[in-house]
């Protein structure tokens, strides 16, 4: 028992040691790990007609005017925008990091914050049918994207998120 | 040439008084620049949250180095919860309402990777008409990594498919299907502490560890209900006695495959009969394929030497079910969930009894129809038959309800 504890007080020692804060550029970065890139943070405010746009695009009874973006280049070469998207998932809300590339198409998705617990989190195969997917997909769980049995909210939740960002890259941003 | 003069030391007046006032303006609007910018960013950072990662090059002795990337949010209080009521009719008997169930939930991150979670449950409406309020589940998660956490307390316990996942807009019935509402007593929850995580590239998702163990003792002799009234759950000075569950899945994108198991004393109270052991396993699978979802789960329960306890009492029970369920949004182009189910149970809760004696599986069958007004909320309209042979009783159950998440 004492062996047991010991070894569980030794490695929640280097777990904390091993937390660190991370910012969204560094998490941009990585995701370009051969790619020395460089991000610029923006916002977007919209107005009350733009809101009522971004509804119709993105088929979702949006209510937030403001929304957070980097703008990711490499040596001058525009690589798409990273576009934080924070929505709902269960009973508790999720913040997801959109790139979309120049082409509208998403690049790469990474879920920043998670307030569920963990076991509602997508596996990475099932994020990944999202990628390369643009304003022209319907992107609807069930008929056009694969529900994941185990978290059907997470999925709904991420797509919707997905529409969001292309539809304020087509928008505001292109 | 007076006048002139006048007019001119007038307009050179006024324009110094303008430029002034031009610059006080200009100098506010730069400030209200500067704090509207400070309102957005704090907005945003409110609403999207900041994050911490875990660092995937260290090691945790013991505990493998975490495989892939985790983030946590540094928001701290998180709110929400789900209710479900239903209006029910049964043969030619008088109809009934129930409010249900109201559960909130609360969460508090204490550290980015210590969170607690409880959800509170106010059942039935009315704790002087039969309601009640109890803790259903209050817990420490210690998120390690995808592959290893730990969770500490009262949880929920890692069997079946609606035990962990058990919100209306999850499942088609009013009801829980009875497999797991009297077999697999959901909402069972216990004390205790499990092991859990996410391995071969997030595919395998395992549970293991100790928790309280069922109290057989209390189990409904009759077997109507079997072992729902053996939870210890979150009773005051509940007895301890540790028994063993484990759970694997393995998912992938449209396919989930899995079991679980229990294995614990037969009686786990203050006054102990000892030589009885209890245990529980099941099996389970979801297929989804666009709008199609089909479910299946199995089970079995024994409680070993079972005369000790009573000997009328319950030694066997088992129980299967089969949904499918199928949105029809698209065949009739609307954009809200509109989804047919059908279920299938077939139950026996005295499959054997300790005298020698057994009871007949029971057969039940729904079918109905949900709208979804929003995903986080559900309207429900069921048509339940139950043919329990050994009352030789036909029972047609219609209910109508309604469930959202917040």
């Amino acid at each position: 028992m004492k062996t047991i504890i010991i070894m569980l007080t030794t490695a929640l020692a280097l777990h904390c040691n091993s937390l660190k804060h991370v910012s969204a550029e560094e998490i941009i970065q990585q995701n370009f790990s051969s790619t020395q890139v460089t991000v610029e943070k923006s916002k977007i405010i919209l107005n009350s007609d733009e809101l009522s746009q971004m509804r119709t695009l993105s088929q979702q009874p949006l209510k937030s005017k403001i929304y957070r973006y980097y703008k990711v280049t490499s040596k001058k070469r525009l690589l798409g925008y990273a576009i934080l998207i924070a929505q709902k998932v269960r009973t508790k809300k999720a913040t997801v990091m959109y790139l979309v590339k120049p082409d509208s198409k998403i690049g790469f998705i990474e879920i920043l914050s998670f307030l569920e617990p963990p076991e509602y989190i997508p596996n990475k195969e099932w994020i990944d049918q999202l990628k390369d997917r643009g304003a022209t997909d319907r992107l609807k769980v069930g008929s056009d994207i694969s529900t994941i049995t185990g978290a059907t909210l997470s999925a709904i939740s991420i797509t919707k998120g997905a529409r969001v960002a292309i539809a304020l890259y087509g928008l505001k941003i292109r | 040439m007076k006048r002139i003069s006048i007019l001119v030391s007038i307009a050179i007046l006024t324009q110094n008084l303008y430029a002034d006032e031009l610059s006080e303006l200009k100098e506010q609007v730069q400030k209200l620049q500067l704090q509207s910018d400070a309102l957005v960013e704090e907005m945003l950072d409110i609403s999207t949250g900041n994050f911490t990662k875990i660092d995937d090059t260290k090691a945790h002795n013991g505990m493998g180095a975490a495989a892939s990337k985790v983030y946590y949010s540094s928001s701290e209080l998180s709110i929400g919860g789900y209710g479900e009521m239903f209006i029910a009719k049964k043969n030619g008997d008088k109809a009934y309402t129930d409010i249900y169930r109201f559960i909130p939930y609360f969460g508090y991150r204490l550290s980015p990777w210590v969170i607690m979670n409880t959800e509170l449950e106010f059942e039935h409406g009315d704790t002087s008409k039969g309601g009640k309020v109890l803790v259903e589940f209050m817990y420490l998660d210690f998120l390690f990594n995808k592959k290893a956490n730990i969770r500490v307390g009262n949880l929920l316990v890692p069997m079946g498919i609606t035990n962990l996942r058990h919100e209306p807009t999850l499942f088609g019935t009013v009801l829980r299907p009875y497999t797991e509402r009297y077999l697999i007593p959901s909402t069972w929850h216990e004390s205790g502490a499990l092991l859990y995580g996410k391995i071969a590239n997030d595919r395998v998702e395992y549970t293991a560890g100790i928790i309280n163990a069922l109290n057989m003792a209390n189990a409904d002799i009759d077997s109507n209900t079997w072992i729902k009234s053996a939870r210890i759950g979150s009773a005051k000075n509940g007895a301890f006695s540790p028994a063993f569950v484990a759970r694997v899945d393995y998912e992938t994108n449209s396919f989930l495959v899995g079991g679980s198991l229990y294995y614990g004393d037969g009686s786990n109270s203050k006054d102990d009969i000892t030589g009885t052991t209890m245990s529980i396993f099941e099996l389970h699978a979801l297929y989804n394929y666009t709008n199609l979802s089909l479910k299946a789960l199995y089970t079995e329960a024994n409680l070993h030497k079972a005369s000790k306890i009573d000997q009328n009492a319950t030694s066997g029970a088992q129980a299967l079910y089969v949904s499918i369920a199928y949105n029809i949004a698209d065949l009739i182009a609307i954009d809200n969930k509109l989804i047919i189910f059908g279920l299938y149970e077939n139950y026996n809760l005295a499959r054997y009894k300790a005298d020698g004696s057994s009871r007949q599986a029971i057969s039940k069958y729904n079918i109905g129809v949900n709208f979804f007004p929003t995903d986080q909320s559900v309207l429900k309209l069921d048509y339940e038959t139950v043919d329990d042979p050994n009352n030789d009783q036909l029972d047609n159950t219609i209910y109508a309800s309604y469930g959202f998440l917040f």
